[in-house]
């Protein structure tokens, strides 16, 4: 190597006769050779670099065909300061020696340069909308429900609900898979945001339209969080945990822990200042199921907010699996526990429209209430070809409940006292339940063409034990309950269908479709009245049920499915036999029904991203087994359910017409529809009181029921003021036939609710959230005119979040309500103002807050519900005026941004 | 005077230093241009939309390198950054398009010479090119970045001014998009005043294939001046069919 080295010197060095040759040498302050020191001569009147050379392993360099010229030499070296000095020579040599460069070490520490890459806000292809997360700022302990919240097109409801341009969100997916179930406030409400990368929403395929790959024209989207790659290996998760006066305190924590084919998830919380830790339909199974068997009444979904009353304390646990086996199989299966303690004591009264007086009930409560319920959810997914998949679901759950409830009720009649009532009860009860479902689907080489098939089963087991007491003085008269009541139930239901889908030519497709289910009931009644703590069997209360609910259902569709137009039309016929006996037939019903049941829909895409939607349905609402027994139900003092074994299945006739637009270019969108119910033999409620003022309800098919109800929601940028606007208008008008005190009458109801709502755009330093909550409901009875309600209520909020400099941020929620109606005298009104100051610690993987709930010490819990034959005013024991401290800690992969940050000066 | 050789010298020279793993290698960059939108009279246009609007539009490359050639090529895993805005009356409409076809940028060191291969839409061109020597002006500012201490170095084009930082840590006069002739390699380029940039994403010194640097060949060969009026041909063509009252630079 040397010598081909020499033999290439020398070679150059003849070359260059005539031109000069510059040597020296780069050494530091303590006279040591520096290696691969850059030395450039550069050329002084542009500053143009001419060469360059580096340093030997001895410190040396050679500049070599260098012309005459007016030059500075510039050295440097890592680590050291440069220099450049002046060639000072007077070009005698050809050969010309410098000294030696001593370069001093340098103290500067250099300015660090990060590159950040910014990325394209949003993109759309197709159908699906696809936003970068980087490109939207949240503070560094958001949620995904946070990040999704600046999105433009995307609404996040105060409860947490959500709308994408104008549609339902009814999933949220974590990078394409199931995330605890179906809630999307399970994945909005505990990923954090900083784990997305971007943001996928498209119109949700239910799995038929997916596998078949024909639009069935629903309406609801779907949004799908993808994760950063780095937090697609690897853990994180976040802590949080407050502490305050009034022993309340707040706890919840979350992991998980993802790779390539697996996701693993796991949530806890618990907390005692009544916030949910529970989603919707485990409420509903571990409340609902339970909870309309004992007391008689409907669960008013609309009114949803399970935890405001009282003072709550509930706690969740739950671990959610994604596994991809290989190609052809993957698992979900998730698991929560849940338990809801509640202590809510309440001051109600009731004023009871009956015919010509007015009959008030004032009522004293204490309920505490346990409940717990565990359930297992698989899913198997597995692919046996790519024309065959099959699914297998299994549900696994069983809870538990628990609750006293002692009462004291005084009967006031014209200013009268005219009884009272006592009651003490309890009950003990769980309940067991197991589904599945097994899904098969085949698609034929033929496109369209295809088969799906499900069949499901269903077993439930319960078992209840109350004990009632209940003593009542009215009027004079005494009648005192004192039982134990044994109840227990058993549910099998077994069921199936298959559909088939031919094509028939372009976008035209026929579907025909067969479905069965038959359920089993056989419910034991067993009261014992108790007599010196004997018991003894209570015959006339007592029975064993047994009903049968069977329906065959047939029925065929036509699709036309083009790119702008879509109609749909078909009809189903349904046989329903409804079965009922009591005792081993001691009292025995046996109903059969057939119904036709049209449909039809069309959907049109106008210009923009606009649509226009019209559909005519029908349906049937079957009575519950609970609606015909007629066995009373008096768990409730002074007030008794009793069934109506002569009731058939109300039949719903829909018209409803719909236009959504979202335009994504000034961020407008308009959602409004009409929506006509007739009803034939709509199942209502027959209230009647006694002169004992002992009241009575039963369920009976009413002849006259429609309602019209329109909807108008526009939200828009309001560009001047940099602001952006929602309001929304609601208009409910119904008119049908109830009863009242035992004689029918034709009621008229018309309910208007006005939404405004005002926010800031730019959330750079200030966020304020403002709006307005209006409503209007009246009722008038025909048969009593002086019966009429009107009555109105009124919120307003301010919601604002303020971002302080070195990390601080101030934020405050002020809510005020008012109630007025006709005839109440005094109207409440109260302000529930609840602020907080946070503080980020440790590069934003800490937050410190300070919270203060209530200050104004307002939370009476009051709410004015209207009924058909009532007004009830009820008042709550609620958390009112108390302080909290808390902390949320941030783990895992916390790599500020996982992309490259550059400025350049 | 000819800067490659006397580089082949000084390197040589440096016998007994290793360098010769420190002159091969790959350097991923990531190309940014900014977009100047300019829309024609009469559009109204909501405050949104500037937000909206994608700013730039980014797509990574890679240099390959070892002591005489280098070669610059896409990257096989750009994202597609296809975007679509429409106006609800429809009176607005903008779509970009990342234009798909290959461009790759061959440099021979000791030929002086360059091959450039750039596609329209699917035809190919070849522009066959002398390396010319750059007029860098050096400063003596530094900077640390990606790990490399870096030095300033400008270079003025047509009234243009670029601003590139290399770093002598890496002895090699390569850099990103035919940048070359400054005493390291080039880690950051910004032309224009931002216009486009270009950063080193990920920096692999590593012993290359022996035929991982190959020179281009597929294409019809032309002159710059040729493919320049062949490009501006076609934009007069694109904006016709969008009836364009809109031209991005």
């Amino acid at each position: 190597m040397k010598i081909f080295l020499t033999f290439i010197v020398s070679l150059w060095a003849s070359y260059c006769i005539g031109q000069y040759k510059i040597t020296g040498s780069v050494v530091d302050q303590n006279n040591q050779a520096l290696t691969g020191a850059t030395v450039v001569l550069i050329e002084t009147s542009d500053s143009t670099m001419v060469e360059f050379c580096l340093t030997n392993n001895k410190g040396e360099f050679v500049l070599n065909d260098v012309s005459k010229g007016v030059y500075a030499i510039q050295l440097s070296f890592i680590s050291f300061e440069s220099q450049t000095v002046n060639l000072m020579t007077d070009w005698d040599e050809k050969d010309i020696q410098l000294d030696p460069f001593i370069l001093k070490e340098s103290s500067e520490v250099l300015k660090e340069i990060e590159v950040k890459a910014e990325h394209i806000p949003m993109g759309l292809r197709g159908d699906t909308i696809s936003y970068n997360a980087s490109a939207f700022k949240t503070r560094p302990n958001a949620t995904a429900e946070d990040l999704l919240k600046k999105l433009p097109g995307i609404e996040v409801a105060r409860d947490g609900s959500i709308k994408a341009m104008g549609k339902d969100v009814e999933q949220v997916l974590v990078d394409g898979k199931e995330f605890f179930g179906n809630d999307p406030k399970m994945a909005t409400k505990n990923l954090p945001a900083e784990a997305i990368d971007k943001v996928e929403v498209y119109d949700k395929q239910n799995e038929v339209e997916a596998f078949t790959g024909i639009d069935d024209g629903q309406e609801s989207q779907t949004i799908d969080l993808k994760l950063k790659e780095d937090h697609k290996n690897g853990g994180f998760g976040g802590l949080d945990i407050a502490r305050g006066s009034e022993n309340t305190y707040s706890a919840k924590a979350n992991y998980m822990r993802f790779s390539p084919k697996v996701q693993a998830s796991f949530l806890g919380a618990s907390n005692n200042i009544n916030n949910e830790t529970f989603t919707i339909n485990d409420y509903i199974s571990f409340m609902g199921g339970i909870g309309n068997v004992m007391s008689g009444g409907n669960l008013n979904f609309s009114d949803y907010q399970p935890l405001q009353n009282g003072i709550n304390e509930s706690t969740s646990i739950g671990s959610n699996l994604n596994w991809d086996i290989n190609a052809k199989v993957d698992i979900n299966a998730h698991y929560l526990f849940n338990e809801v303690n509640n202590d809510i004591q309440s001051n109600n009264s009731i004023t009871n429209l009956g015919e010509g007086f007015l009959f008030d009930q004032f009522t004293t409560s204490m309920n505490m209430r346990q409940n717990n319920s565990h359930k297992l959810s698989t899913k198997i997914k597995y692919k046996i070809n790519p024309l065959t998949h099959v699914n297998f679901k299994n549900i696994i759950s069983f809870s538990s409940r628990n609750s006293t409830n002692d009462a004291e009720v005084n009967y006031v009649l014209m200013n009268q006292n005219v009884g009272n009532s006592l009651s003490d009860f309890i009950s003990d009860g769980d309940e067991f339940s197991f589904a599945h479902q097994t899904t098969l689907k085949r698609k034929s080489k033929k496109k369209g063409r295809n088969w799906i098939s499900n069949f499901r089963l269903k077993k439930v087991t319960e078992d209840i034990f109350d004990n009632v007491f209940n003593s009542n003085q009215v009027q004079g008269q005494d009648i005192l309950i004192d039982q134990n009541q044994y109840y227990k139930n058993e549910l099998s239901q077994i069921g199936g269908d298959i559909n088939f889908t031919e094509p028939l030519g372009s976008n035209f497709y026929l579907s025909l479709s067969y479905a069965y289910d038959r359920s089993y009931d056989r419910p034991f009644r067993n009261f014992f009245d108790l007599e010196s703590g004997q018991e003894i069997l209570n015959k006339s209360l007592s029975s064993d049920y047994e009903r049968i609910y069977k329906y065959h259902v047939a029925g065929f569709n036509l699709k036309r499915n083009r790119k702008r137009l879509k109609i749909n039309v078909g009809t189903k016929y349904q046989w329903t036999a409804l079965y009922g006996s009591i005792n081993d037939g001691e009292f025995k019903t046996d109903q059969l029904f057939t119904n036709i049941l049209p449909y039809f829909n069309t959907n049109l895409k106008t210009k923009g991203r606009g649509s226009l939607d019209f559909t005519y349905n029908t349906n049937i609402i079957a009575p519950t087994l609970q609606q015909l027994l007629p066995l009373p139900n008096n768990t409730t003092p002074n007030f008794e359910f009793i069934g109506n074994p002569e009731l058939v299945p109300q039949y719903d006739h829909r018209l409803s017409l719909g236009y959504n637009l979202f335009d994504n270019f000034s961020l407008t969108s308009l959602f409004a529809n009409v929506r006509y119910t007739n009803s034939n033999n709509r199942i209502v409620y027959k209230n009647s009181i006694n002169d004992q003022l002992f009241r009575r309800s039963t369920p009976v098919n009413t002849d006259k029921y429609e309602d019209i109800n329109t909807y108008v929601s526009l939200s828009r940028p309001f560009r001047p003021l940099k602001l952006k606007y929602r309001l929304t208008i609601n208009y409910r008008y119904a008119d049908y036939n109830s009863f009242l005190n035992d004689l029918e009458s034709p009621v008229k109801e018309s309910s208007t609710n006005l939404k405004f709502s005002l926010r800031n755009k730019n959330t750079e330093h200030v966020y304020i959230e403002t709006g307005v909550d209006w409503s209007r409901t009246n009722q008038q009875f025909e048969i009593a005119d002086d019966l009429g309600q009107t009555f109105s209520s009124t919120n307003f909020f301010v919601d604002s979040d303020l971002y302080l400099p070195l990390g601080f941020t101030l934020t405050s929620k002020v809510n005020f309500n008012r109630f007025s109606s006709e005839g109440f005298n005094d109207q409440p009104n109260f302000i529930l103002w609840n602020a907080a100051i946070k503080k980020l610690l440790l590069k934003d993987k800490l937050e410190l807050r300070l919270e203060a709930f209530d200050i104004l010490n307002q939370n009476i819990g009051y709410r004015r519900v209207p009924t058909a034959t009532s007004i009830r005013e009820e008042s709550y024991n609620n958390l009112s005026q108390y302080f909290m401290f808390g902390l949320n800690y941030r783990i895992g992969n916390n790599k500020m941004d996982s992309g490259i940050q550059l400025d350049i000066q | 005077m000819k800067i490659f050789p006397k580089i082949g010298i000084c390197l040589l020279l440096a016998g007994s230093l290793n360098l010769q793993a420190q002159t091969e290698g790959i350097i991923t960059y990531e190309e940014t241009h900014k977009l100047d939108i300019q829309l024609g009279e009469g559009t109204s246009l909501p405050d949104d939309f500037a937000d909206l609007m994608p700013k730039q539009f980014t797509s990574q490359k890679d240099l390959l390198f070892n002591s005489t050639e280098a070669i610059y090529v896409d990257r096989k895993d750009n994202e597609n950054q296809d975007f679509e805005m429409e106006s609800d009356d429809g009176s607005f409409k903008m779509v970009i398009m990342s234009d798909e076809s290959e461009s790759i940028l061959y440099q021979n060191f000791a030929e002086k010479t360059e091959v450039n291969q750039q596609g329209i839409m699917s035809k190919n061109f070849l522009i066959e090119s002398d390396i010319t020597k750059s007029k860098w002006r050096i400063t003596p500012e530094k900077v640390k970045f990606q790990g490399y201490e870096c030095q300033k170095a400008e270079l003025e084009i047509e009234g243009k001014l670029t601003v590139a930082w290399f770093t002598p840590q890496i002895p090699v006069s390569i850099g990103p998009s035919g940048y070359h002739g400054l005493p390291g390699a080039i880690l950051m380029v910004s032309e224009d005043d931002g216009k486009r940039e270009i950063k080193a994403l990920e920096i692999n010194l590593k012993s290359l294939d022996k035929d991982a640097i190959k020179r281009p060949t597929k294409g019809k060969k032309v002159t710059q001046e040729a493919f320049d009026k062949i490009v501006k041909e076609r934009e007069i063509e694109m904006s016709n069919m969008f009836q364009g009252r809109t031209r991005t630079r």
